[in-house]
């Protein structure tokens, strides 16, 4: 038996006494043998824990539902605020249905990950959490929702640029421009991943000149070298 | 154990998210109710039920729980005595919980260490379709075979070779941080 199948048995729980004894004289014998034994063992918590989040996640909407549920009239409200946000987004889209941006906007564009708050199991649970547990699991009208309320207890510059990446996520462009506007050269630690959204946003909104000075703002400051090779290539593309 | 919990149990083990719901829409008032009196807040308690009935529903999901020596309810109030107890240390408040009806159930805290953490915020940065196939090897324990038959890989080798391939690339990354 090779070692992709012992370490396969391994993850599987079915390994033999006879492969056990294998496995574990491996284990002493070849470092690199032992290193992907490690690696899978943390792999497998690791998964675990995206798990424990996304499924944290299902529970906080459940609880949200239930609190809803008990309120019809926050309940209607709700549903007409849908109503009129989705009335919105396919006015929105009429208008922009020319947009030659739109693709260019679209194999650029990926959330920014949670770097600012990572949620461990020993985070404190307050909106902040939630709102990132919420992120993390890609529910970003709950995320902007959590993050609304953790504002209203304490301004965070960090946590008005997330709000304003659920709010894109969530196709609310005017909601996530004004956010990031709100912020827009001051100092935190997203000051300048804040111009390159902005860039993003803008040219959604198929706002070129918006578009292009906000990206080459963030060429000129930016940090994260990916990011801006990023908007070099949009800028080229724009600017053909 | 009630034909109702044997009905959860098997479900839960078929990964039905929908059975975690309606555990959670049975058991969240009582479990409150009961651990109310020991000062913790209404939002601490609704984390604690939570965690709760995710350990339940991940340790049945995976295989770690098979059987059941008592109730559902006992299950979820031990592990809820555990998280009340966690959080009332975290707060320094010293208040001590009563045993009765409560199973002693041994219960792991599984905080991610420096190194997992790492690999957890570069698992995020990949693909769909990477952390999904890592789901299927490391959190659902499915075989080659399970995993062609619920998804769109055409054979078993395929699905091999994408799982090699999500994982270099998930050390690449590690390696170029």
């Amino acid at each position: 038996m090779d070692k992709q199948d012992l370490l396969d048995k391994y993850l599987e729980g079915s390994l033999s006494e006879a492969e056990t004894n294998v496995f574990n004289s491996l284990r002493k014998s070849d470092p690199d043998f032992d290193e992907q034994v490690n690696f899978q063992d943390d792999l497998a918590e690791v998964v675990l824990e995206d798990e424990r989040r996304r499924l944290k996640t299902l529970l906080l909407n459940r609880k949200s539902n239930i609190t809803n549920s008990k309120n019809p009239n926050k309940w209607i409200l709700i549903g007409l605020g849908i109503l009129l946000l989705l009335a919105t987004i396919i006015l929105v889209r009429y208008v922009n249905s020319g947009n030659p941006n739109e693709a260019i906007y679209a194999s650029f564009y990926e959330p920014l990950p949670n770097s600012y708050r990572p949620v461990s199991r020993n985070s404190i649970n307050n909106a902040e959490t939630q709102g990132f547990t919420a992120y993390e699991s890609e529910n970003y009208v709950l995320a902007a929702e959590k993050f609304e309320e953790r504002l209203k207890d304490q301004y965070d510059l960090s946590i008005v640029f997330y709000q304003g990446i659920c709010y894109g996520e969530n196709g609310d462009l005017d909601a996530a421009i004004q956010n990031l506007e709100k912020i827009k050269g001051k100092e935190f630690p997203y000051a300048t991943e804040s111009q390159y959204y902005l860039g993003l946003y803008y040219l959604k909104q198929n706002n070129k000149t918006e578009s292009i000075r906000n990206l080459q703002d963030f060429i000129q400051s930016g940090k994260d070298e990916e990011l801006i090779q990023n908007a070099k290539a949009i800028l080229d593309k724009i600017e053909k | 154990m009630s034909g109702k919990e044997e009905d959860y149990i098997r479900r839960i083990q078929r990964n039905d998210e929908n059975a975690l719901k309606e555990i959670y829409d049975s058991y969240s008032d009582s479990f409150m109710a009961f651990y109310r009196g020991y000062g913790l807040s209404k939002n601490d308690l609704e984390d604690a039920f939570q965690d709760s009935i995710i350990a339940l529903y991940q340790n049945i999901m995976q295989g770690k729980l098979k059987i059941l020596d008592g109730s559902i309810k006992t299950y979820i109030w031990a592990i809820g005595k555990y998280k009340v107890i966690d959080s009332l240390r975290i707060k320094k408040k010293d208040i001590k919980i009563s045993n009765d009806y409560i199973e002693p159930y041994e219960i792991k805290d599984a905080e991610l260490n420096e190194k997992q953490q790492l690999l957890y915020k570069h698992f995020k940065l990949l693909g769909k379709s990477c952390q999904k196939i890592l789901k299927y090897f490391y959190y659902e324990g499915l075989t080659l075979q399970e995993i062609v038959e619920i998804s769109e890989y055409k054979d078993e080798n395929s699905v091999k070779s994408s799982k090699s391939r999500c994982i270099k690339q998930l050390r690449n990354l590690i390696k170029n941080a």
